[in-house]
């Protein structure tokens, strides 16, 4: 997985980095609220130099699909 | 709090041509007093508390206006530039009140840069987070200031930094200062050296040079902006830059957390950094086209102000006194002579609205000669000066060497018919050890006596920097009651001491009419 993906996950939700796998979802994460989201979508855009569509953002609420869409951003 | 011109003036955003410029001043009137109700309900609730106001841009407007602004009788523009103008009234008047230029911060960013429709539209949040981070330092900066937590000294190199070039090698034709070329950079940089120092800031200046070719350029060059007057001190030698910097703090008796160090050379700033790690040494450009915009960025984060006071625009000059003084100290053996050749006057009066700003600065910024170290705003002091049962002091001195304005502040509270207790005692670090003190509090034991006081009680509250005055009461033959770890209390009976004012001192109160 994105080692940076895993390191801005880790920051902005306060959890250990082995702890954050691909299950990791905003249902199973109890600190993953509305602003922890959109302060994850901005730690992982900067960290990266990348920008995601408004439109996706919404429904990025897991490692899973926020993984998915790096790589479809060629991350 | 940070108001945004599309909430406060949300109606004229949605519907620019229902309003024309006659409308305007009706509008503004409304929104200045829905936020001067504001800050009045929190002065009432929370007297103690100030509010910060920020300005409004409106540099955020749809193309709705473009090419109507100026040209036609639809305008926001005028509706933001006269709120703003408004919230200086706002600010003047109140005590209350600060205000924030956020405007000035957005068009140094640009709108652009400042608002982000996309966390607006995904989570209301209108501000981008490079703005968030700004908006923060800048809110600090002001919250800070409002406490007196301001540096005091810009200690500067020479070489590479007042002028280009190295002046023990290129000598003084060779250095560059002045009207051609890069020269200008260094004489810009000078000029907002000088409106520091004109707005109170300390310079000193910390060069390895040899004194005598560094005078020469500050005495002799004609580019020069800068001159020996405005230095409050200089250490010019081959010594350590940390030894001489902590020399610059003692000889102006500030706290080595006061200064803020400029030097062109990296090495010398670590050096610095790790020797003396209070002192503030920002990063500094390699090139002197950016000297300029450097400091600008310090004086915003480091001697923020919100009001230029006598006091301060003196204040280099009366340091520069200040050496002169320690001249005559050391040439006149004992304090009696030393004091009587002084010829001090002492104004004495209670504080009123043109005193209150420097009163609230000297209870921020005093830490040595300072018995309780209590901090106050000028909202504080404000709620004190209405009080019957506290009085607030303030004491101006002037000598044959000239004027050291407002230095003194005395603040005590009636506890019971007869007993008042000495809130705050505090002197500037300029005029200590010349009895001032003595004649402050004997002045206003007087006039509590006829208020009808027998009993007057004082504290000493230890901090890391007032060890100076731990034994004042003492030494005012006050008895010593309590003592617990950091506190000592004192009383002093008026049925059998009194405070004499020692004979040297000329006193009187603020209409000017002889007080003794």
């Amino acid at each position: 997985m994105n080692k940076i993906l895993v390191e801005s996950v880790s920051s902005i939700l306060k959890i250990e980095p082995e702890a954050v796998t691909l299950e990791t979802s905003q249902e199973n994460t109890p600190t993953w609220d509305s602003l922890a989201h959109l302060r994850l979508i901005l730690e992982i855009e900067q960290n990266l130099g990348i920008r995601f569509h408004s439109k996706d953002i919404p429904n990025l609420t897991s490692v899973a699909s926020l993984s998915k869409a790096l790589s479809d951003l060629g991350q | 709090m940070l108001l945004d011109a599309a909430d406060l003036f949300a109606s004229c955003f949605a519907h620019p041509f229902n309003y024309s410029i006659e409308d305007i001043p009706a509008i503004v009137e409304a929104a200045k007093e829905e936020v001067s109700s504001l800050v009045r309900t929190i002065a009432e609730r929370l007297p103690s508390a100030t509010v910060l106001l920020n300005t409004l841009s409106s540099s955020d407007l749809s193309g709705t206006y473009h090419g109507l602004e100026y040209n036609s009788s639809f305008s926001f523009r005028q509706i933001v530039a006269s709120y703003n103008a408004s919230l200086r009234e706002l600010a003047r008047n109140s005590t209350h009140a600060v205000v924030v230029d956020v405007e000035a911060l957005i068009e140094a960013v640009g709108a652009e840069h400042w608002y982000d429709p996309r966390l607006w539209y995904l989570g209301r949040i209108r501000l981008g987070s490079h703005a968030h981070g700004l908006l923060a330092s800048e809110y600090a900066n002001s919250i800070a200031a409002c406490w007196g937590d301001v540096r005091k000294c810009i200690v500067l190199d020479l070489d590479n930094t007042l002028w280009g070039g190295i002046i023990g090698e290129d000598g003084m034709t060779g250095i560059q200062l002045g009207y051609e070329g890069i020269g200008l950079a260094y004489v810009d940089f000078q000029r907002e050296l000088l409106n520091l120092q004109q707005k109170g800031i300390l310079l000193a200046i910390c060069s390895k040079n040899n004194p005598d070719d560094a005078y020469d350029v500050i005495c002799n060059h004609p580019a020069m902006v800068l001159r020996e007057e405005h230095f409050a001190t200089a250490q010019i030698n081959w010594n350590d830059n940390a030894e001489n910097i902590r020399d610059i703090a003692r000889q102006l008796n500030i706290g080595i957390d006061c200064l803020v160090f400029i030097d062109d050379n990296p090495v010398e700033r670590q050096r610095v950094r790790e020797a003396v790690p209070e002192v503030v040494v920002p990063e500094w450009p390699h090139d002197p086209c950016y000297y300029k915009r450097a400091l600008c960025q310090i004086a915003g984060e480091y001697f923020l102000k919100f009001d230029v006071t006598d006091d301060d625009r003196r204040r280099g000059e009366m340091y520069h006194a200040q050496a002169e003084r320690k001249r005559l100290e050391e040439s006149s053996g004992n304090l009696d002579t030393f004091s009587r050749s002084l010829q001090m006057k002492l104004t004495i009066s209670t504080v009123d609205s043109q005193t209150l700003p420097r009163v609230a600065q000297l209870t921020q910024k005093t830490n040595q000669f300072n018995l309780t170290t209590r901090r106050y705003t000028e909202s504080e002091i404000a709620v004190m000066s209405a009080d019957f049962g506290c009085r607030v002091y303030w004491l101006k001195l002037e000598d044959r060497f000239g004027p050291n304005g407002i230095v003194g502040v005395l603040i005590l509270r009636k506890q019971s018919a007869d007993w008042w207790h000495i809130d705050t005692f505090l002197l500037s670090c300029r005029v200590i050890g010349r009895t001032v003190e003595q004649a402050f509090l004997g002045y206003a034991v007087r006039e509590l006596k006829e208020l009808g006081a027998t009993c007057i009680t004082g504290e000493y509250i230890s901090t890391a920097k007032n060890g100076i005055v731990a034994n004042l009461y003492g030494k005012l033959d006050f008895t010593p009651k309590d003592s617990e770890e950091n506190r000592t209390t004192w009383a002093l009976d008026l049925t059998q001491k009194s405070i004499t004012v020692p004979e040297w001192f000329e006193i009187t109160d603020q209409e000017g009419i002889s007080a003794l």
